[in-house]
């Protein structure tokens, strides 16, 4: 059953992931006519990502932290056991990320909702783009974690 | 070094699913998508534009796919014919097929999309954008499933 | 051989459907008869990474076949689609594309069930 809950997981981290990066590329575009894959994938509404980035981004956390026990439980004292203590050290930065980033949610939320477009442009910038990487690193080490130790 | 190709593989099917998953929600729906919702901007996307994306990372994923397959063959298979988890590798057997059968299937889709004198063929293009689909989450939720039991070395 | 006078009196068009058409329509049959049949044109031995044509003792592992599988049905359905005149598909009912490649994924559930047998 963990398993499952695991592929949830992950099945919610994907369209995060998609949703925020559609989002955070977007937020760096100058408006020009989108004609390649690349500009067409960043030629979106970004504030129509907010709630959607926000919502996902809160379940796939709730999902991470069910699937957390288990991860403690069965792969990460096997990953002391076989030494790979560097894995760890990831697992260990993915936590703190996910909990930093859901932090800077609600200013995320105020910056794209709330706040015009036309001001505060950098603050967006650079808060979209935070989460990015951390929803980013988080999927990434996930599947190297994954990789070594699943959890079934 | 497999573990390097995996995640590769892993964030090519990504990529890949968000492409199909977009192109196969605007292609099957029957009435106008709900501009402020998220599944209405999920789906309200110029399908046609994402033809060339599928097919090319479908080619490179499957590339990736078949490179990493002899780790697969030598390490997972027979932890799990040992472990008498033969579901799990029945469910690889068909993910290879399927990815196969995806492969053959390309030059099909491509061309219900792509070419322009076709564009009478509508039906055609849904049923092979939807088998293409199916073939996608399929792989890519076996592959999950597999790598959750055993991972590449 | 392809018909010279079919290839010439058909739009580029056609003949790009023709061929697609043809190659989405042998692989999967090809593929299934391969797979069904165990055929393989050559065997890879990942534990030692070498081909062979023939089958070897045990010391050199497990053998793959899938990708002399993958290697054929791309040949086979890449001939086809070059030598079928395109005439002979002008009539074809477009809806196979999508038909037999579906009756192939049937077929491989189906045949994969032989691991619930175990």
């Amino acid at each position: 059953m963990i398993a499952f809950w695991d592929v949830l997981h992950a099945i919610f981290a994907m369209l995060l992931l998609g949703a925020v990066t559609h989002q955070g590329l977007s937020v760096w575009r100058k408006p020009a006519p989108a004609r390649a894959f690349i500009d067409r994938f960043r030629a979106v509404n970004g504030p129509g990502y907010a709630n959607a980035v926000v919502v996902l981004y809160l379940v796939t956390f709730a999902l991470g932290c069910y699937i957390y026990p288990p991860y403690v439980l069965d792969v990460k004292s096997s990953l002391f056991a076989a030494g790979l203590s560097g894995q760890v050290g990831l697992f260990q930065i993915k936590e703190h990320v996910a909990v930093v980033a859901l932090a800077l949610l609600p200013v995320y939320w105020h910056y794209w909702r709330t706040v015009p477009l036309t001001e505060d442009t950098g603050i967006r910038r650079f808060v979209t783009t935070v989460i990015m990487v951390a929803v980013w690193w988080n999927l990434v080490v996930g599947h190297i974690l994954n990789n070594t130790k699943g959890l079934v | 070094m497999s573990t390097v190709l995996l995640i590769t593989h892993g964030l090519v099917a990504v990529a890949l699913i968000g492409a199909i998953t977009h192109q196969v929600l605007a292609l099957w729906r029957t009435a106008p998508a709900t501009p402020n919702t998220f599944f209405g901007r999920l789906r309200n996307v110029r399908a046609g534009s994402y033809a060339d994306a599928v097919a090319i990372l479908y080619a490179i994923d499957f590339l990736l796919g078949a490179i990493i397959y002899a780790s697969y063959r030598l390490e997972v298979r027979p932890y799990l014919e040992n472990a008498d988890l033969y579901i799990a590798a029945g469910s690889f057997e068909t993910k290879e097929h399927l990815a196969a059968l995806g492969l053959g299937l390309l030059p099909a889709y491509w061309l219900f999309w792509k070419a322009p004198a076709l564009t009478n063929h509508s039906t055609e293009r849904k049923y092979v954008t939807l088998l293409l689909a199916f073939y996608i989450w399929w792989n890519f939720l076996v592959g999950h499933v597999l790598n959750n039991i055993h991972g590449l070395p | 051989m392809a018909d010279p006078q079919s290839t010439l009196s058909r739009s580029p068009s056609e003949r790009l459907f023709s061929a697609l058409t043809v190659f989405s329509l042998v692989f999967p049959v090809v593929y299934v008869v391969l797979y069904y049949n165990e055929l393989a044109l050559f065997r890879f031995y990942p534990l030692v990474g070498e081909l062979h044509l023939n089958i070897q003792p045990t010391t050199f592992g497990p053998a793959m076949i899938y990708y002399g599988w993958i290697i054929v049905s791309t040949f086979a359905a890449a001939v086809a689609a070059a030598v079928v005149p395109s005439r002979w598909t002008a009539h074809l009912w477009a809806g196979w594309s999508w038909l037999v490649p579906a009756f192939a994924t049937l077929f491989t559930f189906i045949y994969e069930t032989r691991w619930l047998l175990h």
